[in-house]
């Protein structure tokens, strides 16, 4: 019985510890429903730790792409998101038009996206913990070299190079 | 028994690691009791009945204005005078504005236009009347655009703080954000209603 009660406890215990480790930046919420008949109905509740890892798969190439488009502006974003999670919740931006509601916002550590117009309604939340995870994993990636199937083409190239050059070094014996 | 006892408490802790994770560390404990203060903009335009608000933590401005370079601005002082007016001219008129006493320093007026820069009360205030742009002539607001800005010294002080060249945007922010609440312009024309003004609330309701 007593064994049974540690194993369970163990288990628990894990599977919570899993879970937390997981939702541990939150989930990434997109809901979308388009308005006109037959329009599509969507809502997609993943946890944001996914896109992190998913980083981890994307060619290096394009993550370095990413790297310099995001150069003037990285510093920019990660400042914002170190002050706003430091901050209560606001409303940063809304429009309300005659028959439009747009609305940004910082709720609970995610900066929420919420629109609603005639066709559309869209409601986007991401949490800041996982923009600055992501944010931080492609600059990670991209400075690491490109491999390709297991190769590192830098360390290759480099060794081909000293290869070449001791071959033309031996040439004249 | 100790047994059980250990196994238990690893448990907890398991549990209390889990729920702090999940949870987040209380980052805002760490935050200072200083009141946050928030710009605030607002627009009101009757012709489509559309209302813009946005609300800017000035900390957040704050933080971001020393990570921009972008064009004329770095690390909060953005580069003025290449243009039209020298950067000493700019400087040296707010900074004659600001050590000057109280009074009306410019007034202008016109047929279909009024124009008033003043210090009053520790603020620099300009106002500006321009009947010309709509159909009514009479002095206000209907048909034209009535313009009023206020703006508080210490803030002016802090925006010519900077080098010669250069005008120190972080500094004024910070000067607005020690400023009492204060509306700093008001644009006002037969469609439209703008506002501008900082407080410590988060919305602009």
């Amino acid at each position: 019985m007593i064994l049974l009660a540690k194993v369970g406890l163990i288990a628990v215990g894990t599977a919570v510890a899993g879970g937390a480790l997981i939702s541990s930046e939150g989930f990434v919420h997109v809901k979308v429903h388009e308005k006109f008949p037959g329009g599509h109905n969507i809502s997609i509740v993943v946890p944001a730790t996914l896109a992190t890892t998913s980083m981890h798969f994307v060619p290096k190439r394009h993550l370095r792409e990413a790297c310099d488009n995001m150069k003037e502006w990285g510093p920019t974003v990660t400042a914002a998101i170190d002050q706003l999670e430091k901050m209560d919740d606001f409303t940063l931006v809304e429009v309300t038009g005659k028959d439009q509601h747009v609305k940004v916002s910082k709720e609970h550590g995610s900066i929420v996206v919420d629109v609603n117009d005639p066709e559309n309604t869209v409601y986007v939340s991401t949490p800041l913990r996982a923009i600055e995870s992501t944010l931080k994993e492609i600059e990670v990636s991209a400075s690491e070299p490109v491999r390709d199937a297991g190769r590192d083409f830098s360390d290759s190239k480099a060794k081909r190079d000293t290869k070449d050059s001791k071959d033309s070094n031996a040439e004249p014996d | 028994m100790k047994k059980q006892t250990a196994i238990a408490a690893i448990g907890f802790a398991i549990l209390a690691i889990a729920g702090l994770m999940v949870a987040g560390f209380p980052k805002r404990a760490m935050a200072t009791d200083k009141p946050e203060k928030y710009l605030h903009v607002r627009v009101n335009e009757s012709e489509d009945d559309e209302k813009v608000s946005v609300n800017v933590p000035l900390s957040l401005a704050e933080k971001i204005l020393p990570a921009i370079h972008h064009g004329e601005l770095h690390d909060g002082k953005v580069k003025i005078g290449q243009h039209d007016m020298g950067a000493a001219d700019v400087k040296q008129i707010l900074s004659a504005v600001a050590s000057a006493p109280d009074g009306e320093f410019v007034t202008i007026q016109k047929k279909d236009e009024e124009v008033r820069v003043a210090k009053s009360k520790g603020n620099l205030i300009v106002h500006v009347v321009d009947t010309s742009k709509g159909e009514g002539k009479e002095k206000g607001v209907k048909g034209g655009e009535k313009v009023e800005v206020t703006v508080p010294l210490s803030v002016v002080n802090a925006l010519i703080s900077a080098d010669q060249q250069e005008l120190n945007i972080g500094a004024a922010l910070r000067a607005l954000s020690d400023a009492g609440d204060s509306l700093l312009v008001t644009v006002h024309d037969a469609t439209n209603d703008v506002r501008v003004w900082v407080d410590s609330k988060s919305s602009t309701d």
